[in-house]
């Protein structure tokens, strides 16, 4: 045993639950192991820890007790027609499984021990498609997988329906799960075939004997193989387990069952539950329902009522419909109603070899007595089990039925729970308003219901479970004896067992149309039944089936016959007696179910006879591959597997029926050739389906029949190839997906605090940046973008190309004109600076790899020339000052453009007045009487302007004399900002280097001046203007307009005083600033509006940027926090590791110590053997160690070899000590002390080597030579003697001198 | 009538719950509320908090009893769903983050502090084994589950069970018999 497993085992120990042969191994185990020893020991501790239990509070039981008050779902959707619901106006209950539900694990040991159990109720199941619900390989649940297809054939053959599902599971996940497949059983129908798909490959189930199927399953599951068991289990749900399904595959699960159709008044219905909650919520990919039906006698009618389908009749005995759709969310089930037209009583046969032959017996009886009046007593189940849309049907039942009540019925309405109320006898009216009180609650109690009803008929109408009073079938029925009861099952669940014995059953359930059903229940009333119903006949046994029938319902009655030939078949019952002639066969292959229904019919009597069947049951169980309680189905992954297990595998007869019908009979081989045809359109349709693995297995069929046959074999092939490239196709597919997803996710990035932030629309954002960079660009170079692609070209020239140069005493003049070769560019000297610079004058100037930019300025510099590129694209060599000029000029050009509207800036406009106009003196060119000339440059200070009115267009600055008349602002335009200020000196020393500023927002920004400039330049503009027009203050008004600078007349509209400076307003001419508004009357306003709107616009976007660049800044900032700590994270780590293994150095050093420890502990065990075997031998070992004694010979008397030395007593000197005598590091002699005084001891000479001598040193110690070196040794040793033992001693230690 | 439930076992009762859901639940309810309180109790929470706990668990165990399928025994399933709305309840404190519930139970696990008695040893010392570890371990050992239940309960494997229940009682001897000794 290893320490791990004895941990296993210690476990148990310690809880009690070790099996004996394990804890002898364990205790063996804990003998030779320490560790485990230990470990054992601590969790003994462990172990018998106490902690005593403490009652509940009071109060806290109280309020748990009321709040379960309120009463469970008991009843899980109950689902109806979709009609019937919306008009039962129920409020339809789904219960999903709450999270905190512990899953219910497919154990096999938990589904072994349901056995039979009829007297049990079932829980009601919603009949649904099955399910797999699935976990991962770590026990985590996954849910339900979708299902990518699900394809039901149901064929209906006289009357019996075998429905074959498929389902193909879809494992959505990227794990491989397993799964637990549940399949709800619609009502008294039986499991015949259970198929699963094992590696790509359909695995057909047998049914075995449950002990024996469960066995095989657990030796299975336990070397980690994949079978799968279904089993029996009570309430009609089935489960088993599938293991494993891939990750991204696909599973198929294949289920047939079957069942007899119920018939009335010759029309039956066959419904497959196809809606359900799960069937809305996750449609499947596909579904496929096909029928095929056919009957012995006529088909008179055949139609799906839920679906409209096209029939296919292919003759008056049989048709077929197709149902088909994609993603389809199923509101109703799947419905057809069929018609045939049956004679009264016909017979089936079937036979096969060597076996007894089969007949089913399909009766409708008709006639019956007339209707006479009568009283009904119904006994409505009223207990805590039936749920309100039972109740709901059970009530409107007992309404049709007194709807239909004939003069002289009388009526009386029972309910039973625990108690038994009575309505008494009522009319339609007071049944109403009396069952509108039941409320359902409590027990039930069948049997005191029947024994309050009075004579007459009793309708019972419930589902028949007794849970209080006599609950056991036997008794009731006995009570119940001579009564003359029907019974009416509702629900599913409803305790058949009870209720058809009490007679004349009919059965509304979940899949019933329920309208048409209670129709059909009602009009039954005071018909009679046929009870007592009986099949006969000579040479017949067997006979299943049989039971109360009322005129018009369809008996299914079947039995076994054993001689062939012609015989008669006698059905007789209560007032009914019919008999029929039949012709047994001798072989007869066809009507195959036959054989199938024998034996359905015939075990569902057995296991209503209870457990005592047991044995007959399983065999007829796995003879007919039919589920029990006592058989199961087992599918196993291989064929040898089923051989490894020693297992017979029971043929699956009647499902394989056409495979082996190959010979002799002509109608079969029809039959086979029809059905290989029907196969084999099929399989091609699924091919144009894609559904490949339906192609498949209907080509596998088909080989099932002929195994050669070529079309089949072909179409397999083809359809492999094509799975393989649809799989491939599939797989980029998804990858493509993938990929999108992944981009399709930043679509819409996420902005932090985009709620707060006005972004502007991708239109606004390019539209703005593409002003703002317009604006910045003719700010920084004056030019705007793509205005000039030949000054770029130039400047590019300028910048870029490389001339070497090489001049001596050379004319200006030619070294521009060589340049000008040189570089292709209209190098010009100005003609303006001729008079500053001589163009002929001579220069001197070598240069080489330079660019020409630096040549020219090189050689033209030191002549105090620039140069500058005119928008000619003309490089003129000119004075630094104009190219100033011009660069200034250019600049305030790009200025004058508003970045946002690119309207252009109007300047304001003087109005120029000369004083007088007669003076010619103040005649000006480019002024005249109230003339109104554009101001380009005004300066305040200096009360000038600066005009372009001269032809060369060169400005001329006139400091002219002027008073301010008036100034109107009244609306606020932005004069201000039209002020020049370029070179505006402040008090502070500081310039105003920017040619304009403009205040542009309420809020004062204006664009090229900082807000410290702007400040200033209020400053300066009250202090210079209102300083110099005293009566003018201008107030700056704030608000959201937009609007700016007002300015206000402090003392009224009149004229300003004079100007302070009386010299310059001799000439008073009058200026007048005028707006823009007032220039261009209504549109300017409109323009203003707009300004300020994008003013205010402006504004916002820069909050912002401000909020984005502050967030910025956070998400930086958290980002460096988020780093540090990953940082400080992985240092953790590092740390971790590194404790860790030094944790595991120090374990290791540990275990070596331990090891240690158990060497030494080791030879000291071996030491205390020798030590006692020493003991044993006498001798005294408890003799404490003696400590180091030294001394010196006092005195000698060799002649009776005494010794007496300086140490006695005191010292610790016993009688007994042994001691050597030294002399110079040799040993003298070895004395034995045989006295020993408190300061002396003397001692007889043991070992002598030579004479001992007073002086020499005594020693208890066991030295090899002396206990020091000769040379500290005392003067009493001779000299010559010490030297020698100094030599031996070097000697000996290997010194050498 | 009562007296008649009181005969059955829980399964028994568990599948009479479908038809009397009050009666048979009254009868489980009456059997089992002193182990479960005790059970929460001894997952170290606050009394408070265990009574919140003692009566989800009930109520979801009373909802959830239709759906009971005889898989395992009632008891194993109550348990189930205790562990479960244990499970829950903690990862609810989690989310919430640290409460003062949580101090008091750093406080309590302080190794200076004295201990009252020998109950407040052993909380002491379960205390410092991991959630999962403890369920299991007071469900073996309080609570009498047989280790296989015990570990379908809590969602482990039988094997994985037995080996953690060793471990977690040898921790819990190793932390209790210093703390024995110093008392003594």
């Amino acid at each position: 045993m290893t320490c791990d497993q004895a941990e296993l085992h210690m476990a148990e120990l310690l809880a009690g639950e070790i099996a004996p042969a394990e804890r002898r191994t364990l205790e063996q185990h804990l003998l030779e192991c320490a560790t485990c020893r230990d470990d054992f020991e601590l969790a003994r501790v462990g172990a018998r820890v106490e902690w005593a239990d403490v009652p509940v509070p009071h109060e806290l039981i109280e309020t748990t007790r009321a709040s379960l008050r309120e009463p469970p779902p008991l009843v899980r959707f109950f689902r109806w027609g979709t009609a019937a619901a919306a008009l039962l106006g129920v409020a339809v209950l789904l219960v999903t499984s709450s999270r905190s539900i512990p899953p219910t694990p497919p154990t096999v040991a938990a589904a072994a021990c349901a056995s039979p159990r009829t007297d049990v109720l079932a829980t009601m199941q919603d009949a649904v498609v099955g399910g797999l619900a699935c976990k991962d390989e770590d026990g985590r649940p996954v849910g339900d997988l979708g299902l990518r297809s699900h394809e039901v054939s149901v064929e209906i053959l006289d009357g019996v329906a075998k429905t074959t599902v498929e389902e193909n599971f879809e494992n959505h996940t990227d794990r491989r799960l397993e799964g637990t497949f549940t399949f709800p059983l619609p009502a008294d129908a039986s499991i015949s075939r259970l198929a699963l798909e094992v590696n790509g490959k359909i695995e057909e189930g047998t049914c075995l004997e449950r002990e024996r199927a469960k066995q095989v399953f657990e030796s299975i599951v336990r070397r980690m193989q994949d079978p799968a068991l279904l089993e029996w289990q009570p309430g009609g749900l089935f489960k088993c387990r599938v293991f494993p399904i891939e990750a991204r595959a696909t599973k198929r699960v294949i289920v047939a069952y079957t069942q007899t159709l119920p018939c009335f008044q010759g029309k039956m219905t066959y419904v497959y539950p196809l809606a359900s909650e799960k069937t809305r919520t996750h449609p499947p990919g596909e579904v496929t329902i096909n029928v095929l039906a056919r009957f012995s006698g006529a088909l008179a009618k055949i139609e799906s009522t839920s679906h409209h389908l096209d029939v296919q009749r292919k003759d008056a005995h049989e048709a077929s419909m197709t149902f088909r759709a994609t993603n389809y969310r199923p509101n109703n089930d799947f419905v057809v109603a069929l018609e045939p037209t049956e004679e009264e009583v016909r017979v089936v046969c079937h036979k096969p070899e060597g076996e007894d032959g089969y007949f089913a017996c399909f009766a409708t009886p008709k006639g019956g007595e007339a209707r006479v009046p009568a009283k009904y007593t119904c006994v409505l189940d009223a207990s805590a089990s039936i749920s309100a849309p039972r109740l709901e049907v059970a009530k409107r039942l007992v309404r049709a039925m007194m709807e239909r009540r004939i003069p002289g019925d009388r009526f009386e309405v029972l309910t039973h729970s625990v108690e038994v109320t009575s309505s008494g006898e009522v009319d339609l009216r007071a049944a109403n308003t009396f069952m509108d009180s039941i409320r359902p609650i409590g027990g039930s109690d069948v049997l005191k219901a029947l024994e309050a009803a009075g004579p007459g008929e009793i309708v019972y109408i419930g589902k028949g479970a007794p849970t209080f009073g006599e609950t056991e079938t036997a008794k009731i029925l006995e009570a119940a004896k001579g009564k003359r009861i029907r019974t009416i099952a509702v629900g599913s669940d409803a305790n058949l067992g009870l209720l058809e014995r009490l007679g004349g059953l009919m059965r509304i359930t979940p899949n019933d149309d329920v309208d048409k059903r209670v129709a059909e229940i009602a009009a039954t009333l005071g018909s009679q039944a046929v009870s007592e119903l009986k099949v006969e006949g000579p040479n017949v046994s067997d006979v299943g089936g049989t039971r109360d029938v009322f005129y018009g319902e369809r008996l299914v009655a079947v039995g076994r016959y054993k001689a062939a030939g012609p015989s008669k078949l006698l059905l007789s019952g209560r007032g009914y007696r019919r008999e029929v002639d039949v012709d047994f066969p001798a072989k007869e292959e066809g009507h195959n179910p036959v054989r199938r229904l024998w034996a359905q019919r015939r075990l569902s009597d057995l296991m209503a006879q209870g457990p005592s069947k047991q044995a007959e049951i399983t065999e007829l169980g796995v003879k007919y591959q039919i589920m029990t309680p006592y058989t199961s189905f087992l599918v196993l992954e291989s064929e040898q597997m089923w051989k490894d297990q020693q297992l017979k595998r029971e043929l699956q007869k009647q499902d394989q029926l056409l495979a082996r019908c190959t010979t002799a009979d002509a109608d079969l081989r029809t039959e086979v050739t029809r059905k290989v045809a029907h196969l084999l359109e099929l399989a091609y349709r699924a091919t144009e389906q894609r559904k490949y693995d339906r192609t498949t297995t209907l080509c596998d069929e088909i080989l099932l029949i002929d195994p050669e046959y070529p079309v089949a074999k072909d179409l397999r092939e083809h359809v492999e190839k094509l799975r393989h490239k649809e799989e491939y196709g599939n797989f980029t597919a998804r990858k493509l997906d993938a990929l999108k997803k992944l981009t399709d996710g930043d679509a819409t990035p996420k902005i932090p605090e985009a709620e707060k932030l006005r972004i502007p629309s991708r239109e606004q954002w390019g539209e703005v940046s593409k002003r703002l960079t317009e604006a910045v660009i003719k700010t920084e170079s004056g030019t705007t973008v793509g205005e000039n692609e030949g000054r770029l070209a130039v400047d590019r020239k300028l910048d870029t190309m490389k001339v070497d140069m090489a001049f001596e005493n050379t004319k200006l003049e030619d070294v521009v004109a060589y340049l000008r070769d040189a570089s292709g560019l209209n190098i010009v000297l100005d003609a303006d600076v001729r008079d500053k610079v001589d163009p002929d004058k001579v220069v001197t100037y070598k240069a080489s790899n330079l660019t020409l930019k630096d040549n020219l300025r090189s050689v033209i510099g030191p002549l105090g020339l620039d140069y500058m590129v005119t928008p000619d694209n003309v490089v003129l060599l000119t004075d630094p000052w104009k190219k100033a000029l011009a660069e200034v000029a250019t600049r305030d050009a790009g200025r004058r453009k508003d970045p946002l509207t690119g309207a252009e800036f109007i300047s304001p406009t003087v109005t120029v007045k000369p004083v007088d106009p007669n003076n010619p003196a103040q005649a000006r060119p480019g002024f005249s009487s109230q003339e109104t000339a554009r101001l380009d440059s005004w300066d305040v200070r200096e009360q000038t302007f600066t005009r372009n009115v001269t032809a060369s267009g060169a400005p001329i600055t006139e400091a002219l004399p002027m008073t301010v008349e008036s100034f109107d602002y009244a609306q606020g335009i932005p004069l201000l900002g039209d002020i020049p200020m370029k070179g505006w000196l402040f008090k502070d020393g500081t310039t105003v280097d920017k040619p304009f500023g403009r205040f542009v927002g309420a809020g004062g920004t204006a664009y090229g001046l900082s807000r410290v400039e702007e400040e200033k330049a209020r400053e300066e503009y009250r202090r210079y203007v209102m300083a110099d027009f005293p009566g003018v203050d201008v107030e700056f008004a704030t608000g959201s307009t937009g609007k700016m600078g007002r300015l206000q007349q402090r003392a009224g509209k009149g004229p300003l005083p004079a100007s302070p400076d009386p010299d310059t307003v001799t000439n008073s001419t009058v200026l007048r600033f005028q707006g823009p508004q007032q220039r261009s009357a209504d549109g300017a306003s409109q323009t203003a509006g707009v300004e300020a709107d994008m003013q205010i616009y402006v504004r916002q976007l820069e909050v912002q940027l401000a909020q984005i660049q502050e967030l910025t800044t956070t998400v930086d900032e958290h980002r460096a926090k988020l780093a540090k700590s990953l940082n400080e994270k992985s240092m953790a780590v590092a740390e971790l590791q590194y404790a860790r293994q030094r944790a595991e150095r120090l374990e290791r050093d540990l275990s070596e110590l331990e090891g240690k420890h158990v060497e030494m502990a080791r030879d000291k065990a071996h030491l205390e053997e020798k030590v006692n075997a020493i003991v044993q031998n006498g001798a005294n070992v408890n003799v404490a160690p003696k400590k180091a004694l030294e001394g010196r010979v006092t005195a000698v008397a060799l002649e009776i070899g005494l010794i007496v030395i300086s140490i006695g007593k005191d010292d610790g000197v016993v009688e007994g000590d042994e001691f050597t005598i030294y002399r110079g590091g040799d040993i003298i002699a070895r004395i034995v002390i045989d006295r020993a005084d408190r300061k002396w001891a003397a001692g007889k000479i043991a070992l002598k080597k030579g004479d001992p001598r007073v002086g020499d040193e005594v020693s208890n110690h066991i030295f090899i030579s002396g206990p020091r070196p000769a040379f500290a040794c005392e003067t009493a040793v001779p000299v010559d003697e010490s030297k020698a033992g100094l030599e031996r001693i070097r000697t000996k230690m290997g010194l050498r001198e | 009538m009562m007296g008649d439930l009181r005969e059955l076992s829980d399964e028994d009762l568990a599948l009479r719950a479908r038809t009397e859901p009050h009666g048979a639940f009254e009868v489980l309810f009456e059997r089992h509320r002193g182990p479960l309180y005790n059970f929460l109790l001894r997952q170290g929470a606050d009394a408070g908090r265990v009574d919140d706990l003692f009566q989800v668990t009930f109520f979801k165990a009373f909802r959830a009893l239709p759906g009971f399928r005889e898989e395992s025994r009632f008891k194993t399933w109550l348990y189930t769903i205790a562990v479960h709305v244990l499970t829950d309840d903690r990862r609810a404190t989690l989310r919430r983050g640290p409460t003062t519930e949580i101090r008091e139970t750093m406080l309590v696990t302080e190794p200076e502090l004295p201990r009252r008695d020998e109950i407040d040893l052993v909380k002491t010392a379960l205390d410092q084994v991991p959630a999962n570890h403890r369920r299991l371990f007071t469900l073996v050992r309080f609570q009498g589950l047989p280790i296989a239940e015990a570990a379908k309960a809590v969602g482990m494997t039988p094997a994985a069970a037995k080996v953690t229940l060793f471990r977690t009682t040898r921790r819990v001897g190793e932390l209790l018999s210093p703390a024995r000794e110093k008392m003594k």
